[in-house]
């Protein structure tokens, strides 16, 4: 069986010939991004092959320059592993992650629910014969039985006796989750968690103080199936076991973060008793094992829009015994529990103002609250914020490119943890972009000036205009130890005027529906971690917003979809008001809208 | 002839008052039809060249659609009288599934820009109504358009299906995520990268 050594970590790992080099850096932890799931079309899977023997690269000829694929560079998922190799993956760094845990909006009010309640019950004798569960409705001081499992009543009599009858019933509800052995200081802790396409993040809390305890994210490991909800969804198709192996990705993630906030709390994940979840409706599908399939083609289809309560094993996700489980509502098959979170955090389900919210992820999602009623769409910009479909472009990790401009007539750009330019992520796309137009060197339909017209539009930055393998570039950073130089192409611009006309022709339909104007709108709220980082002169400079927004309108209101989860964590109220938000949020559909058409046209242009 | 230059500038710019003039006047001043219309055509190939090189992006191409389509309004009667009548058919559309039309719109106004004759089933076609529609009209070429990776499977059915009725239509596929891969291993006749090559296939594949 070939070996594989991976640089820089030195990790090794003997593979089946014939296996596929993106699968075995995948199954050997190594977090290698493949945009489009491996069919060779997005040309994210670069990795540098040091030593070993492997087929000239053929497919995607654009991905790789012939200097480049000379000097060893190949798209994993292209390569096959014949024998033994020395595969240098770069560093794999941490995505950034917006996890703030001072939100603002709406303040938690634990209703305390979910507990854990310490008994020292006295003992059956024939005096006193109370069944078992009698016993404990007793010493909880209830009138009737709590609501029990079959499966813990039939345990029942070897737990109480087991612990000679000093227990800690744990409560949620009047329903009893578990009998444990008698702790008069334990905790009832819950986890609050949004699964973003990209990126999971969670957050433990003390259920009874309210209190946040720790917080950890990870890459969500789905992303190895594509990038995009679409193509995850696609690949679940595949059948049962796919869907399982993306179930069990998210799920050990989940359990991750789970042994992480714990160990940093100084906690047990066994004192877990509740986990709330957000996230879009494809990840609440994936999570919960629902099939997909019919979400993603007309008329597009949930299994399930409601919020569920479950038990935290029955995804296979162990926490404390008998841990529930429950999944924030969807408001449509592309508008998601991320949302009525979003909506639930600020209270925007509530306000009289005029206020969009806009979570500008790939799914861009939309809602806007106007004249006591509120409005969602869902208008699929695509992956470029993230980095995908750009030349150069990458995620929010260590070395991206994320804020690009000129100071004293000076370009300069800065890079995530001051590392060395890998790539260009949205904020920094965003950027540039705004750069560009300021300078005169992209004109209001989108096209790059060559180098001879730059020298009059702008001389300090005509230097900076080159000749890609694909046509006009900008350089944004030169050529490094290794590295190729990384410039933003004129096909890269196009790209761009897709994303951002699909946000801003979303935000256009929707304030058209209910006969408003941009200049309407008093707040707008951009929610996750692109929206928290961009500059909103940036968003504004390129249209991503569309014109007529008041600058100071325009606010980030960070992990919007996580403070929300965290509300529905604490209380059974906000449970209830995120189920009459999802009930009634009116879904937008944009899909065959001759106005949505008309506004992207336009909106694919910048402003002059 | 500077009429029918200023004619394929004024296409090409999308100015759509001045295209309607200018070709009320050709055809006032009993121009060929046919030589008017070719200017109307290297207008468009001028587009599609543009947009191909990433020149000019989709308002462009849409807007030069539109002044294109409004000189054409105008000039097909005097064709017809002329007994001039495109040499070619397509039906196109987008598949069973898929309702994106953007980039399936472009690929039918460069066709009939190249002087193809277009016929549009729309969005979230049916195998059936392709194979439908390409019998009753007679149709040289089926365009199918995917966006969805889910939805491309629906372009393998529709060329088994164009196979098993024994129709010698050709089919042409395209859209963001399909790739010449996707349609050699489907056994498409063609596939197209963007609205410009999709001209340049479509006639190469009737002229086979
Ligand atoms: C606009 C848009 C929409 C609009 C569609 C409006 C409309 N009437 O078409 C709306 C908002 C309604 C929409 C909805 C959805 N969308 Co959408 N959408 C886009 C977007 C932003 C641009 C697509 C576009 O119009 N491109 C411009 C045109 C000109 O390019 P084009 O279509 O590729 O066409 C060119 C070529 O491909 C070629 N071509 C096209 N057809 C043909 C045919 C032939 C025969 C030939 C030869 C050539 C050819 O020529 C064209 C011109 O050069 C893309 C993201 C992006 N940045 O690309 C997502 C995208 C395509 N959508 C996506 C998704 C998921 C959806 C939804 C399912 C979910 C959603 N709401 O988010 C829905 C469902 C719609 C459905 N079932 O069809 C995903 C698909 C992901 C995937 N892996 O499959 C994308 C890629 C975004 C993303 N990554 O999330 N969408
Ligand atoms: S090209 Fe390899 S994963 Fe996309």
């Amino acid at each position: 069986m070939p070996l594989i050594t991976f640089q820089p970590s030195g990790k090794k790992t003997n593979v089946p010939a014939g296996t596929n080099l993106l699968d075995a850096c995948h199954r050997a932890g190594m977090g290698v991004p493949a945009s489009c799931g491996g069919k060779g079309l997005c040309g994210k899977c670069r990795v540098r092959i040091v030593s070993g023997k492997v087929p000239p690269h053929v497919g995607y000829e654009q991905a790789l320059s012939p200097s480049e694929a000379a000097a060893g560079w190949r798209l994993a998922c292209l390569v096959s592993v014949e024998s033994d190799l020395v595969v240098d993956v770069g560093e794999t760094s941490a995505i950034r992650s917006v996890i703030l845990t001072d939100f603002g909006g709406v303040r938690p009010e634990p209703d305390h629910e979910v507990k854990s309640v310490p008994l020292e019950l006295p003992k059956p004798s024939l005096a006193d014969q109370t069944c078992d569960i009698g016993r404990i409705m007793r010493g909880l001081g209830l009138e009737e039985y709590p609501r029990c499992a079959l499966a813990l009543m039939q345990q029942l009599a070897r737990k109480l006796r087991e612990h000679d009858f000093r227990i800690n019933a744990v409560l949620f509800g009047n329903e009893l989750l578990a009998v444990e052995k008698f702790r008069p200081e334990s905790r009832a802790l819950g986890l609050a968690v949004d699964i973003g396409t990209t990126t999971v993040a969670g957050l433990l809390f003390d259920l009874q103080s309210g209190q946040a305890l720790a917080v950890a994210s990870r890459t969500n490991p789905q992303a190895v199936h594509g990038d995009d909800v679409v193509t995850r969804i696609d690949y679940a198709n595949r059948g049962d076991e796919a869907r399982k192996k993306l179930q069990g990705l998210i799920v050990g993630a989940l359990g991750e973060i789970l042994a992480e906030t714990c160990a940093s709390a100084s906690a047990e994940t066994g004192e877990v008793f509740f986990i709330a979840v957000g996230g879009n409706t494809t990840m609440h599908h994936l999570l919960l094992g629902l099939e997909p399939v019919n979400i993603a083609a007309s008329p597009y289809i949930p299994v399930a829009k409601r919020g569920w309560l479950t038990r935290a094993s029955h995804v296979g996700l162990r926490a404390g015994e008998g841990a529930r489980l429950y999944t924030v509502p969807n408001i449509s098959a592309y508008v998601g529990g991320d949302i009525v979170a979003g909506l639930l955090a600020y209270d925007l389900h509530n306000c009289d103002e005029t206020v969009l919210l806009v979570d500008v992820g790939t799914n861009g999602e939309i809602a806007l609250r106007a004249d006591g009623a509120t409005y969602a769409c869902s208008t699929a910009a695509g992956p470029a914020f993230e980095g995908a479909r750009i030349s150069c472009g990458m995620r929010a990790a260590t070395g991206a490119i994320s804020v690009v401009g000129k100071r004293d007539g000076k370009f300069f750009i800065e890079t995530i943890d001051d590392a060395p330019a890998r790539g260009l992520c949205g904020t920094g796309l965003l950027d540039a972009v705004a750069l560009l137009l300021d300078c005169g060197l992209l004109d209001e339909t989108g096209y790059l000036l060559d180098r001879d017209e730059a020298k009059d539009a702008c001389p300090e930055l005509a230097e900076r205009i080159i000749e890609d393998k694909t046509g006009t570039a900008f350089l944004l950073a030169e050529k490094s130890n290794g590295h190729p130089h990384l410039a933003l192409t004129q096909k890269d611009i196009r790209e761009f005027q897709l994303a951002k006309g699909a946000v801003a022709a979303g935000v256009r339909v929707l304030l058209e529906t209910v006969g408003k104007n941009t200049s309407d709108l008093t707040r707008v709220c951009l929610a996750g971690g692109f929206g928290s980082y961009l500059k909103p002169a940036s968003a504004l400079r390129t249209g991503l917003l569309p014109q007529g927004i008041k600058p100071g309108a325009v606010e980030a209101v960070g992990n919007s979809a996580l403070a929300g989860t965290r509300l529905c964590l604490l209380s059974g109220r906000m449970r209830d008001e995120a189920e009459r938000i999802a009930r009634e949020v009116k879904y937008i559909e944009l899909s065959g809208q001759l106005s949505f058409q008309e506004a992207f046209t336009d909106e694919m242009e910048f402003p002059v | 002839m500077e009429l029918l230059n200023n004619l394929t500038e004024a296409v090409k710019k999308g100015k759509r008052k001045d295209a309607e003039a200018l070709v009320k006047q050709a055809v006032e001043q009993k121009l060929e039809a046919g030589t008017i219309l070719d200017s109307l055509i290297a207008a468009m190939d001028d587009i599609g060249r543009r947009f191909k090189a990433n020149e000019i992006f989709v308002p462009e191409v849409l807007i030069a659609a539109r002044a294109m389509k409004t000189a054409m309004e105008i000039l097909e009667p005097v064709l017809v009288d002329a007994g001039i009548k495109p040499e070619y058919k397509v039906v196109i559309g987008t598949v069973r599934g898929d309702l994106h039309d953007i980039g399936k719109n472009l690929v039918a106004m460069m066709l009939k820009g190249a002087n193809f004759e277009v016929i549009d089933l729309g969005t979230d076609v049916t195998p059936e109504k392709f194979v439908e529609a390409a019998r009753d009209n007679g149709a040289n070429i089926i365009c199918m358009s995917a966006l969805l990776t889910t939805t491309m499977p629906a372009m393998k059915e529709t060329v088994d299906c164009v196979k098993s009725s024994g129709l010698k239509t050709l089919t042409m596929i395209g859209g963001a995520p399909v790739t010449q891969e996707y349609a050699d291993e489907i056994g498409a006749s063609g596939y197209g990268a963007d609205a410009a090559t999709a001209v340049e296939v479509a006639r190469s594949l009737v002229s086979a």
